[in-house]
């Protein structure tokens, strides 16, 4: 093997072949093995591998502190307490059994009676209803009239007992009341034996809704 | 084969080359530690130099600052509600800052007192907020009272801007309840709350160049 004298840009050793290191040639595995070794250089060492490693996470950090950092400005206030609530209907009878006492009807002959009704809510429209009826015959014979007493004085219905469905009895204020006079007649007009001894039961049902 | 010396007692190809490798540990751990300490340093090996100065440059943090026209307070607030009932509320967001701001509305979880039949008010109340309702009317939200859900974007508003916020909340109409507790009936009694944020995060502005 050539061996160069000092010159401009000697080639490295390895690329001119393996140089011999005893009396005899070396083994090509050898030679093999030492290239490897010769070109990882201190690569291969573990210390220089970790500072190599640590040294790059190093300046990962500074870049990523130094040059990538971002602040921001922030500003907020609040707007508490935003309540909604419904509000409630709430009406109550003064008399919660029957208003009056149907028994002996005959033609010509009128039963009556009186309810109050209150309301502990919300504004509301106050309606009457004849609702579960059980009928024996004089459901189209009977008269109905509903008379507001207080605080007004009008009469609200008068009709047969089949038409009383959804009668307008105005508007009930909150904390408000208003009095009726309930009157049943079975007419003069309307006799029919074949009508004695029959019967009808009813409910006087009275409802509100929310008025705006 | 024989390594040979030059004959002028200089140091051979094949030496210096070898000292490279012996040392190349100690070479490699010095490039680091240039390479490190130019980052973090800076070097300059200028052999000639001159310079000017322009003086006077001065800077200063911007600031990213709002004014609520109802701070800590309500905007809008309804009791006794029923079906069909509206209420509305306005409020004026200002970007008091001399910053850009990207703003934000978010609305809390509604707390919620069912009423004796058991609903859940703001799960039928509806809310529509309207941005600046006597101009552009932008809707920034529609929906149920209770599916606010995470941060509205109310856009980057420049320092000095504000916005006007209508809030209208409705209790729909939902027809006659088919029972005592059903239908709207549910909601009797019943009351939510909630709250809303408003929050800025500054934004950044172009670079400053002056040439």
């Amino acid at each position: 093997m050539a061996v160069h004298d000092a010159g401009p840009s000697p080639p490295p050793p390895e690329l001119e072949g393996p140089e011999p290191s005893g009396p005899g040639p070396p083994e090509a595995g050898e030679d093999e093995h030492q290239s490897v070794s010769e070109r990882l250089g201190v690569l291969s060492n573990w210390r220089v591998l970790g500072t190599l490693i640590a040294g790059g996470l190093m300046l990962a950090i500074f870049l990523t502190v130094a040059v990538d950092s971002r602040a921001y400005f922030t500003a907020a206030s609040t707007s508490p307490n935003n309540a909604f609530g419904a509000d409630e209907v709430d009406i109550r009878v003064a008399v919660p059994g029957e208003i009056m006492d149907g028994a002996g009807l005959a033609p010509g002959v009128s039963r009556s009676g009186t309810q109050t009704v209150t309301s502990y809510g919300h504004e509301a429209r106050l309606t009457l209803d004849a609702k579960g009826v059980t009928d024996g015959g004089l459901y189209d014979v009977l008269v109905v009239t509903v008379k507001e007493t207080s605080p007004g004085s009008v009469e609200r219905y008068n009709g047969t007992l089949r038409a009383l469905h959804g009668v307008d009895l105005g508007v009930l204020g909150a904390a408000q009341a208003k009095s009726f006079y309930v009157t049943v007649t079975w007419p003069a007009s309307q006799p029919n034996p074949a009508l004695a001894g029959t019967s009808i039961s009813l409910d006087f049902v009275w409802s509100a809704e929310t008025v705006r | 084969m024989t390594e040979v010396a030059a004959d002028d007692g200089s140091v051979s190809a094949r030496e210096r080359t070898g000292w490279v490798f012996r040392n190349a540990k100690i070479l490699i751990l010095a490039l680091i530690l240039l390479l490190i300490a130019a980052l973090l340093v800076g070097v300059s090996f200028a052999v000639f130099s001159t310079s000017s100065a322009n003086a006077g440059n001065m800077f200063t943090a911007g600031t990213l600052t709002s004014s609520n026209s109802k701070d800590n307070a309500a905007i809008l607030t309804a009791q006794r509600m029923v079906p069909g009932d509206t209420t509305t509320g306005t409020v004026t967001i200002s970007n008091t800052g001399d910053s850009k701001g990207q703003f934000t509305l978010t609305g809390s979880t509604p707390t919620n007192t069912p009423g004796p039949n058991g609903g859940n008010l703001s799960t039928v109340l509806n809310l529509r907020i309207v941005e600046d309702p006597a101009g552009a009317g932008r809707v920034v939200y529609d929906g149920k009272l209770n599916a606010m859900n995470g941060p509205q974007p109310l856009g980057v508003w420049d320092g000095g801007q504000t916005h006007t916020y209508e809030f209208t909340v409705t209790f729909p109409e939902g027809g006659t309840p088919s029972g005592p507790t059903t239908g709207d009936n549910a909601y009797q009694g019943s009351k939510t709350e909630v709250t809303y944020t408003w929050n800025a995060t500054s934004v950044s502005s172009a670079t400053t160049t002056t040439t």
